[in-house]
């Protein structure tokens, strides 16, 4: 090749390099980068989108529309506003409980379809009014609050559910395990109110879980650090450590789980006399019994949250998985036993040891 | 004059004498040595003539003096000793013919043309010996003969050169330096032992290295005690004289963040200070294009938080973070150039101006944005970083190559930029040693 041919070739390079790459970029200062995103019923059309854009000055935008889906209601956005919309960095998806009864799976898949959406971002469900809580200001970024709500550095407490996007597409997709969303409305003098859990079967909201009994879910999920548990009068212990144990077991007449949950516990408060043996059992008692309850009444909204599918899945077959929401987990038999650890033992003097 | 002082000039003289017609600074006189008269021909610049005659005269006082011995031979080929002869008075030699038109050359006493031994001007040694090397290049020699006291210490000088000849010297330590280094070296300096070489891109492309290389291929030092560490990690030092600075061949990618004064250190400073050189050489070249990706291709790879705070210091800025970027670097490399001349009581002038003075008023004229001016001094630091001058320019010039790629392909065009840069490393070769070694020490293959 000569050098003639050469020069032109790197010229013509030169040429199609600005093509191909990203040449229609526009600056971070020409874009609006909102945080926080609402889905509710609209008025007049199916959905109605709210952005909220924050602002270093201290300024929330909110930009508001009604379209029939999503993308056409975040376009409709895009064309009145002076800046581009990029949701790149969106982290909180909170929708409307009305549209949670109705379904979401939507919404999930336009999520998860959207390239610019992080599919890391979160998925919460207002219980209470809808516009109140998007438009409810507390400091002056409420939308970087609402992402610190949420985050295990910041706010985030054992009590509380999380639920990521993908996590929310593998509950709409998977045969072994649903999802459950938290629930939040508007508070008077923080941000917003933990008010529980949706449980979800598929992509509908069947129920709710109380704080209490999120604390369970946790627990299953693995999340439990530094939760606070309330056993009797004046009474209460932080979760230190946590360790579940399953012993799955299939009969005729199906699935049979025996959870043992062993805490260990740090006592907070406790009345002076009374001892650690009878914490220990009061709390046994009551959790075991708490438990209970509530793996019942999870198991009524015939909704697997707790992903107990897939702890049975490796003895599943192909066509059984299939039947799992339907046929086997309405049929399974679940039993929990606490126990629990008492760990400061050593720096507070115990009555009984001591005399 | 000369000329009629003595008519019938002998055929080498006039000779001689037409070749330098030119130089005023050519002169033939007769001298008197021991009752003899001889005809004395000199370059006056290079020869102090009388010590030169008065320290002959008194050995010649002597009874067994040796200057009777002196070898006096006749001309044979004509024009083959004109060319030799000039060539010694070129070197500042004396040339005495006597009355045979028989021919000696004479190591003269030398007016005092050459620097003394000082400290070094363009390094700063810490913990260490301080003389520097200068122009003369026996005495950088000596230097080097004092420093290292060993038998091993190999010194092979030789001239080159077309018009002008100059001395050079091969410097190595047998048994340390690797044989195919100074073999390679050897033959490329046998094969151009007729081109010029007055600067280090001559000896450079003498020695047949790519001519478009981002990074040098050797290691100058202006320091005896640097060069001696050098010797030892394996490296050919050529010095060439009327250069101050001795060149270690080939230089091999630690030598961007390594210096052999780093050895005078404990050892856990030496790997703290390496670590951070490591660390800048990435900044320096990575940070103007990480501020375009970041802030017009890829915001999402932002936190949150920082994201609105970068936003908010581009606002109102006028131009796309690119010509922003590359505005004020131009800005920056003008003011490293302006200052690099300066005579050294200006200097700190220019930079306060261009530091202080335009990068607060820059901002304040909304030009650029706040993070800029950040990324563009921690790049301009983390680049000076580097252990020396030249290694810094080759990172100054390959960061550009980064920023457009970035600014094309994003974080993509980044990585792609950096790739580039390792494959690119990963082609050189000088003196037979691949660029990416880490020792030049030992017999190690490099298959």
């Amino acid at each position: 090749m000569s050098v003639r041919m050469l020069k032109a070739l790197a010229a013509a390079l030169i040429l199609v390099l600005p093509l191909v790459g990203c040449w229609d970029t526009k600056d971070i200062n020409k874009q609006y980068l909102p945080a926080v995103m609402g889905i509710g019923k609209g008025r007049t059309d199916k959905y109605r989108v709210i952005l909220q854009i924050p602002n270093a000055s201290g300024k929330t935008q909110f930009l508001e529309k009604e379209a029939k889906s999503i993308s056409k209601a975040v376009d409709l956005i895009r064309t009145d506003s002076e800046k581009n919309i990029n949701l790149v960095h969106l982290r909180l998806l909170i929708l409307d409980k009305e549209l949670a009864r109705q379904g979401i799976s939507n919404i999930v898949n336009f999520a998860v379809r959207a390239n610019d959406i992080s599919i890391k971002g979160m998925v919460a469900v207002v219980d209470g009014d809808f516009e109140k809580t998007l438009y409810h200001e507390i400091s002056p970024t409420p939308e970087v609050s609402s992402y610190d709500f949420f985050s295990e550095e910041a706010g985030w407490t054992p009590n509380q559910s999380i639920l990521r996007i993908w996590e929310a597409y593998r509950g709409l997709n998977s045969y072994s395990e649903d999802m459950a969303i938290p629930m939040l409305s508007n508070g008077d003098r923080t941000l917003f109110t933990f008010k529980g859990t949706a449980v979800m079967r598929e992509d509908r909201m069947v129920g709710t879980l109380s704080k209490d009994e999120t604390l369970l879910y946790n627990l299953f999920k693995g999340k439990y650090s530094r939760g606070t548990i309330e056993v009797a009068q004046n009474t209460s212990v932080m979760i230190e450590k946590a360790k579940i144990k399953h012993h799955r077991h299939w009969s005729d007449n199906g699935p049979s789980l025996v959870t043992d949950i062993t805490l260990g516990v740090v006592i907070m408060e406790s009345p002076r006399d009374k001892k650690h043996a009878q914490i220990e059992k009061e709390m046994r008692e009551q959790l075991s019994r708490q438990f209970n309850q509530t793996v019942k009444k999870i198991r009524d909204y015939h909704s697997d949250v707790l992903g107990i599918g897939m702890i049975f899945r490796p003895r599943l077959s192909e066509r059984s998985i299939n039947e799992w929401k339907s046929k086997w987990f309405p049929m399974l038999e679940q039993k929990i036993n606490v126990h629990v650890n008492i760990l400061n033992e050593i720096y507070l003097k115990d009555p009984d040891v001591g005399s | 004059m000369l000329r009629s002082e003595k008519q019938s000039l002998q055929g080498m003289e006039k000779r001689l004498y037409d070749r330098f017609r030119k130089s005023s600074d050519f002169t033939c006189r007769t001298v008197v040595i021991a009752n003899e008269e001889f005809r004395a021909c000199y370059l006056e610049s290079l020869v102090n003539l009388r010590t030169t005659l008065s320290t002959i005269n008194q050995n010649t006082v002597q009874p067994d003096n040796d200057w009777t011995r002196q070898d006096f031979h006749a001309l044979e080929d004509e024009d083959d000793s004109v060319i030799r002869l000039s060539y010694e008075l070129l070197r500042g030699n004396l040339i005495l013919f006597n009355k045979e038109d028989s021919v000696t050359v004479i190591e003269p006493e030398q007016p005092d043309i050459s620097r003394s031994i000082a400290i070094p001007n363009s390094e700063n040694p810490i913990q260490s010996a301080f003389d520097a090397f200068t122009e003369d290049i026996d005495r950088n020699i000596g230097l080097l003969r004092k420093k290292m006291i060993s038998d091993q210490l190999v010194i092979e000088t030789r001239f080159i050169g077309g018009r002008s000849v100059k001395k050079l010297a091969v410097i190595y330590l047998e048994g340390t330096a690797r044989p195919k280094v100074i073999e390679s070296i050897r033959k490329s300096l046998d094969e151009n032992s007729d081109k010029e070489l007055t600067t280090a891109r001559d000896l450079t492309r003498m020695l047949g290295h790519p001519k478009f290389a981002i990074t040098p291929t050797y290691i100058s030092s202006e320091l005896p005690t640097e060069t001696v560490q050098n010797l030892m990690n394996g490296k050919v030092v050529i010095l060439v004289d009327q250069l101050s600075f001795a060149f270690a061949f080939p230089a091999i990618v630690t030598d961007l963040w390594t210096t052999t004064m780093d050895a005078n250190f404990p050892q856990i400073f030496q790997v703290f200070l390496r670590i951070i050189r490591v660390g800048a050489t990435l900044l320096a070249v990575t940070l103007p294009g990480l501020y375009v990706v970041l802030n017009s291709v890829n915001p999402e790879l932002l936190r949150i938080q920082l994201a609105i705070t970068v936003a908010k210091s581009r606002e109102g800025v006028p131009y796309p973070s690119i010509i922003e970027m590359l505005l004020v670097l131009l800005l920056l490399e003008m003011i490293i150039e302006a200052t690099i001349r300066l005579p050294k009581n200006i200097g700190p002038t220019i930079t306060m101006i261009g530091g202080i003075l335009l990068g607060q008023a820059i901002v304040q004229a909304k030009l650029v944005s706040n993070l800029l001016i950040i990324i563009l001094v921690a790049s301009a630091i983390a680049n000076f970083a580097h252990t020396s001058y030249m290694n810094a320019i080759g990172i100054r010039i390959y960061k550009y190559v980064v920023m457009i790629a970035s600014s094309f392909f994003g974080i993509l065009g980044l990585e792609g930029a950096m790739i580039w840069i390792t494959l690119y490393f990963a082609s050189l070769t000088t003196c037979s040693v691949p660029y990416l070694s880490l020792s030049l020490k030992g017999q190690a293959s490099d298959e």
